[in-house]
């Protein structure tokens, strides 16, 4: 009985915490390669793999405590984040019963112009709220780097979510 | 009955579907009503760092491991190219030092004879770096050594090579550093040999820009950029950078610190504003 409740609490908990991970290690001083934000985008990744498969184990209220975490530990404008986990989190939604059904291929096309979304609602609300245009040209070698190489770790993540339902 | 439930699952449903605008709109709101530097958010976010750094330093270990193996073969695989560079380097060192130590003496000599005032170091301490809040769109760290330290707002972080920024926010163990490539970073400077003023301005790109030149200043590649001392916040000339590109409007400086690849960073206070000391807010 316990042993079951226990794995019931896993289950449920396993989508917030993986995010909840990554959410600490975007902090981590050491970066992979020069100004790459490594981690970040698997949070985006891991929102929207939940809230098109399976919203209940990652609701808006866990998205929303994400990000307002991440808006604690960073230093740009309050409310950021878990304005743009929350947008993810609304617009994976919303386009649920369209690409439910579609191919990883598809899937994937449709996470990259949402993530193309994010980074655009992030330039513009730093310059709304500062008056500064960030540099894109981090932002874009980012956004080409995840749209290449991270579908093997949504891939990953879709592969442990079946291994920890099987146990 | 059956009436009943069949509503209720539709309130709910249509609750669950309205809860991400709610939230969205929270969101919004909180960006409205809460500045990033409101002294209540600068309190809670040093509150956060005392529970989230060792949370960080646990996750930061695997990273660390991948990190250091991939700069061994880098290394392992560029030895023979650097061992040459550093030979050519260490001939031109020679050189340079034995000019540098002519140019001490004379220096020591003319200020003697000007009874300069050198700037008092009030304290100073060697901290680690520990968080980087930096991404594609802000630049910060977070070092391990607060008010409990002896950390004050507005102390200045200094790498091996040169001066990397200032520290803005103080919590009890930690404090947030703020280096001259991110895009709130704003240092008076002066440039070239006929030092023209203008102001270093953070871009969150590797290579902060000049602004504010003199109409009939331009500067050119190659001058030396030193902080100029204006507004009390950095002491007059401190190295900072070389112009790197010749651009009418905007040229380029490359640093001569590079913040991304430290892991350590000396904090020294030269007790120039007071004032800052004052604004400086208590950690819970």
């Amino acid at each position: 009985m316990k042993v079951n409740l226990l794995k019931t609490v896993l289950y449920y908990l396993f989508p917030f915490l993986w995010a909840l991970l990554f959410v600490c290690a975007c902090f981590v001083p050491e970066r992979l390669f020069r100004n790459f934000h490594q981690f970040l985008p698997l949070v985006l990744i891991i929102i929207f793999y939940f809230a098109l498969f399976s919203s209940k184990r990652l609701n808006v209220i866990a998205v929303f405590i994400l990000g307002i975490l991440a808006d604690f530990l960073s230093p740009s404008i309050f409310g950021l984040n878990s304005f743009i986990f929350v947008g993810m989190f609304f617009m994976s939604n919303l386009l649920q019963p369209y690409i439910y059904a579609f191919s990883f291929k598809n899937l994937w096309c449709v996470f990259c112009g949402l993530m193309l979304l994010c980074d655009i609602l992030w330039a513009w609300f730093t310059h709304l709220f500062t008056g500064v245009w960030v540099s894109a040209s981090f932002w874009l070698v980012q956004y080409v780097f995840v749209c290449l190489f991270y579908p093997i770790i949504i891939w990953i993540t879709g592969k442990l979510n079946h291994l920890i339902k099987d146990i | 009955m059956e009436c009943k439930i069949f509503r209720l699952k539709r309130i709910r449903a249509q609750i669950r579907r309205l809860l991400p605008i709610l939230f969205l709109f929270f969101s919004l709101l909180i960006m409205l009503l809460i500045r990033f530097d409101s002294p209540a958010l600068v309190k809670t976010r040093s509150f956060m760092w005392e529970i989230f750094v060792p949370i960080v330093s646990v996750v930061r270990q695997p990273v660390y491991w991948v990190k250091n193996g991939a700069d061994g073969l880098k290394n392992w695989v560029l030895t023979y190219r650097e061992n040459e560079i550093l030979k050519k380097e260490n001939q031109d060192l020679k050189q340079w030092r034995l000019k540098g130590l002519s140019l001490e003496i004379e220096n020591a000599e003319l200020k003697k004879h000007l009874n300069y005032q050198y700037q008092k170091v009030k304290s100073e301490l060697i901290s680690e770096i520990v968080l980087d809040e930096g991404g594609s769109f802000s630049r910060s760290f977070v070092v391990n050594a607060g008010k409990n330290q002896g950390v004050v707002k507005g102390m200045l972080a200094f790498g091996p090579n040169a001066i990397t920024g200032r520290i803005v926010e103080v919590g009890k163990n930690y404090s947030r550093l703020m280096p001259f490539t991110d895009y709130m970073s704003r240092v008076p400077v002066y440039v070239g040999e006929d030092r023209k003023s203008a102001v270093l301005m953070g871009g969150n790109t590797d290579m902060p820009y000049l602004q504010f030149l003199n109409e009939n200043d331009t500067a050119q590649k190659g001058d030396l950029v030193v902080s100029s001392g204006y507004m009390g916040v950095y002491p007059s000339n401190l190295p900072i950078g070389r112009i790197y590109q010749e651009d009418e409007f905007t040229p380029n400086v490359v640093l001569f610190e590079n913040v991304n690849v430290l892991s350590f960073v000396r904090l020294i206070d030269f007790g120039l504003d007071e004032n800052l000391l004052k604004q400086d807010i208590e950690a819970p």
